[in-house]
């Protein structure tokens, strides 16, 4: 039997098929192996909130992302704040790659911390976004004087005078960076902030599963301490914290969704090979 | 020099710049054409040199505070690059209209989609500007209607149609043609799998400890992406920050004729 | 690092002495040789095509902004329309970044000069689309399918969005040539892409393009960086192997406490 070449418009209706499926039914799928990279985030923000150190520390909660990455780093942030809230760490929202990230970041975690009783201003606050092109040199400037570098959070408010900032005003004071991100903005955390105090951060990375690829050298070096990968490490994430959220269901999508790639690559060079063998023997 | 200035102080620093903005571009304008060259490296020298010497200047004082002669200059100078990206926006929305704006005029082909594009911009400004001015409700209302209902969510159906096209390059791409293209095929189809769940429970029998922890889908993609990927991509990237450490060089000295290297020194 | 080290100091300038000196050798004759590229060898290729189908040329120079980057992209296109202006073939560079937008005109314009074709050039054919990626693809994605280009050339910084503007040229039939130092998007491009320049391929393509001696003079230059580098890493390796540190602590870097979070793979290591 002849394997036809699929129309293109076949294949889209295929995987329309089998990504929408699976969220609106619930289709069974075991639950995932959680992977180093994963295991160690969470070990991070375990070892972070209890050492006495840094579990008074402030986290920062970078949100670089927007609506497009919406499965894959919204998943991821709402499993991490749950976890930061769990801990009852301070935390500030920040972004400065995308605008959206304010206002995604800002959103998601009003709505995590009013469920978890924390008040705006005592135990989190929004910093606002700021201009890409100036974040390397406000980076510097914060590592000295975060209330100076960053003037005022997202409702205009001095940071000065916010109750939750005035234990935190250099880089000393910070005690875990997570970055949330559909590009390689972790690399000016690392650059200019990470180590630029007298202890090096904790600093963790939540990408995209395609950015993914350029940070595990980061992962292996030690500059990152732990890192989700996309979509599938925010269901590891939930599975770890026993609190099954969009990810999981999602994953159920994800799964098939590369079953029926490898599925139509198998179909695709099955068909080649007879084509192949069809000409080979036309021509004999 | 580079204090914030409020009231009557702003106003005269900015009426100022905007005089010495003026008789600057018509002193550029006098300049004979045989020292513009000259003129043009001596101005992108010194603009190097500024963050070079800063970079590379022994820093003096406490650990966490460590500073040389310059370090209190790059905020201020890397205002300028936002400054000089506003003025751009505006000559690009420029051209975006007066393009848009003559096919409507014309009514050339597609002139419609020119004039949805020419109105969604001018609801877009009113709505994102007017919500930070305009107290009345119907604003806010337009600009969560804007900008969170149809912008972000134009947004992410665009970042979706990536994954329909991920499929349609797999299946054209992923054919067994040559060795390469083989080994490209196998451990795509191993990462691929071993990313899900529904791969991982292929091999979850499996024990995952000692030599057989191996055989594990997940492990397989986890030493590919580790110990194959992972050092590749920092060759590239030895590779790609000479290139631009280069490129950087020759673009701060001079080293080619005209723009884009076009003319020999 | 905000600030350089003693060693930083010591091999950027050594770095840097190495590449300019090659430059120099090379303004003063030397002669230097580069091996094949098949991605740029094809754009003469592509620019051919586009000529005997009578369809247009797309550029792009990606999503970056004034950087290093985009203005090795531009050098390129810059190449590409000229080689294309000297055929009559019509050019469109849409651009993402607005501060590019004068220099992008100016360099397309000076290539129809130097092509002899300066009344072919229309400043309506660089323009801007829009400084939003998933924008920016859309209205890229809708040239191509409206003007129907029979080949795209994609250099510079590229996102998520590479995907969508490879794949419409493919559903057009154009011939794709894409070259990006954003690594992420390398294999989305050798999936769609006819062509693909992969790595320090990327700051190569001016010297293959024009064989300019400033040029070729600073990719021997790198390269011999490069082979520095490389013995570098094959003597760290070996002497890892015998467990002798190459020099303790070279770039002085300060321990991470926080490194000790980070537990090694199961079965991997």
């Amino acid at each position: 039997m002849r394997i036809p070449q699929l129309d293109r418009r076949v294949l889209y209706l295929l995987l329309a098929l089998v990504v929408s499926i699976p969220l609106l039914v619930n289709v069974p799928l075991p639950p995932p192996a959680i992977t180093p990279p994963t295991k160690s985030f969470y070990e991070t923000i375990e070892t972070v909130s209890t050492d006495p150190k840094t579990k008074d520390k402030l986290v920062i909660i970078s949100c670089n992302f927007g609506s497009g990455t919406l499965a894959e780093n919204l998943s991821q942030l709402e499993a991490t704040l749950n976890h930061i809230v769990s801990k009852r760490m301070k935390f500030a929202i920040f972004a400065f790659n995308d605008p959206q990230g304010r206002d995604l970041g800002g959103s998601t975690a009003q709505r995590i911390a009013d469920k978890a009783g924390y008040k705006y201003g005592e135990d989190w606050v929004n910093w606002g976004f700021r201009p890409p092109q100036g974040i390397q040199s406000l980076l510097k400037a914060m590592v000295n004087d975060l209330h100076g570098a960053l003037g005022t959070d997202v409702k205009g408010t001095k940071l000065s005078t916010i109750p939750v900032m005035a234990n935190y005003k250099k880089a000393d004071d910070v005690g875990l960076i997570i970055e949330f991100a559909a590009a390689d903005t972790v690399k000016y955390w690392v650059q200019f902030f990470q180590r630029a105090g007298t202890t090096p951060i904790a600093t963790l990375f939540c990408p995209t599963s395609v950015m993914a690829n350029e940070a595990y050298p980061m992962l292996e070096t030690g500059q990152l301490q732990g890192m989700l990968v996309g979509l599938k490490g925010a269901n590891e994430f939930e599975t770890v914290m026993k609190r099954p959220g969009f990810a999981t269901r999602a994953s159920a999508s994800l799964s098939y969704s590369h079953l029926l790639i490898i599925l139509l690559i198998i179909l695709g060079n099955v068909g080649m090979i007879q084509d192949r063998k069809r000409q080979q023997g036309a021509t004999k | 020099m580079f204090q914030v200035q409020h009231g009557a102080a702003l106003y005269t620093h900015l009426a100022g710049a905007a005089v010495v903005s003026v008789i600057l571009f018509f002193a550029l304008t006098l300049v004979p054409t045989k020292l513009r060259r000259p003129l043009i490296m001596a101005v992108t020298f010194a603009a190097g040199l500024f963050y070079a010497l800063e970079f590379f200047w022994p820093v003096s004082g406490p650990e966490s505070d460590q500073k040389n002669f310059l370090t209190s200059y790059i905020k201020p100078f890397s205002d300028i690059t936002t400054v000089l990206q506003s003025f751009a926006l505006g000559l690009g929305v420029y051209s975006l209209v007066s393009i848009h704006l003559r096919k409507v005029a014309r009514t050339q082909s597609g002139w419609a989609y020119s004039l949805v594009l020419i109105v969604s911009m001018i609801v877009m400004v009113i709505a994102h500007i007017g919500k930070e001015y305009i107290k009345a409700p119907w604003v806010h209302q337009l600009n969560e209607f804007a900008y969170s209902g149809l912008m972000k969510s134009l947004d992410a159906t665009m970042f979706s149609i990536i994954a329909f096209y991920i499929v349609s390059a797999a299946y054209r791409a992923f054919r067994i043609r040559s060795t390469e293209a083989t080994i490209l095929l196998v451990s795509a189809g191993i990462i691929m799998l071993g990313q899900v769940a529904i791969g991982q429970a292929i091999t979850n029998a499996i024990p995952n400890e000692g030599l057989t922890a191996n055989l594990r889908v997940e492990n397989m993609a986890n030493w590919i992406l580790k110990k194959v990927n992972s050092p590749a991509i920092m060759a590239i990237d030895f590779g790609l920050g000479v290139g631009g450490l280069a490129t950087a060089l020759r673009l701060w000295l001079s080293l080619e004729r005209g723009s884009y290297f076009e003319e020999e020194l | 690092m905000n600030h350089a080290t003693w060693p930083a100091r010591v091999i950027l300038i050594v770095i840097s002495a190495v590449i300019v000196w090659t430059v120099i050798a090379a303004q003063r004759g030397k002669k230097l040789f580069i091996r094949r590229i098949p991605g740029l060898t094809a754009i003469d290729e592509a620019v051919g095509r586009a000529v005997e189908m009578g369809r247009g040329i797309l550029l792009s120079s990606g999503l970056g902004g004034i950087d290093v980057v985009t203005l090795q992209a531009l050098a390129i296109c810059t190449n590409i329309a000229s080689a294309a202006a000297r055929y009559g073939t019509k050019v469109q560079m849409p651009i993402y970044e607005a501060a590019l937008l004068p220099i992008a005109e100016d360099a397309i314009s000076s290539a129809y000069n130097k092509a002899g074709r300066s009344d072919a050039f229309s400043s309506d054919d660089v323009r801007y689309l829009s400084n939003q990626q998933f924008a920016y693809a859309a209205g890229v994605a809708g040239m191509i399918q409206r003007e129907q280009y029979a080949a795209t050339f994609l250099f510079g910084t590229f996102f998520a969005e590479s995907l969508i503007m490879a794949e419409n040229a493919n559903m057009v039939g154009a011939i794709q040539v894409a070259g990006t130092p954003s690594t992420t998007q390398i294999p989305f491009f050798i999936a769609s892409c006819d062509y693909v320049i992969i790595g320090d391929e990327y700051y190569a393509a001016t010297a293959y393009l024009t064989r300019q001696p400033t040029l070729l003079g600073s990719m021997i230059g790198q390269d011999r960086v490069k082979i520095a580098i490389l013995v570098t890493v094959m003597l760290g390796f070996l002497l890892t192997m015998v467990k002798l540190p190459l020099v303790k602590n070279l770039f002085e870097d300060k321990d991470m406490p926080a490194a000790s979070y980070y537990s090694p793979a199961k079965g991997g290591k």
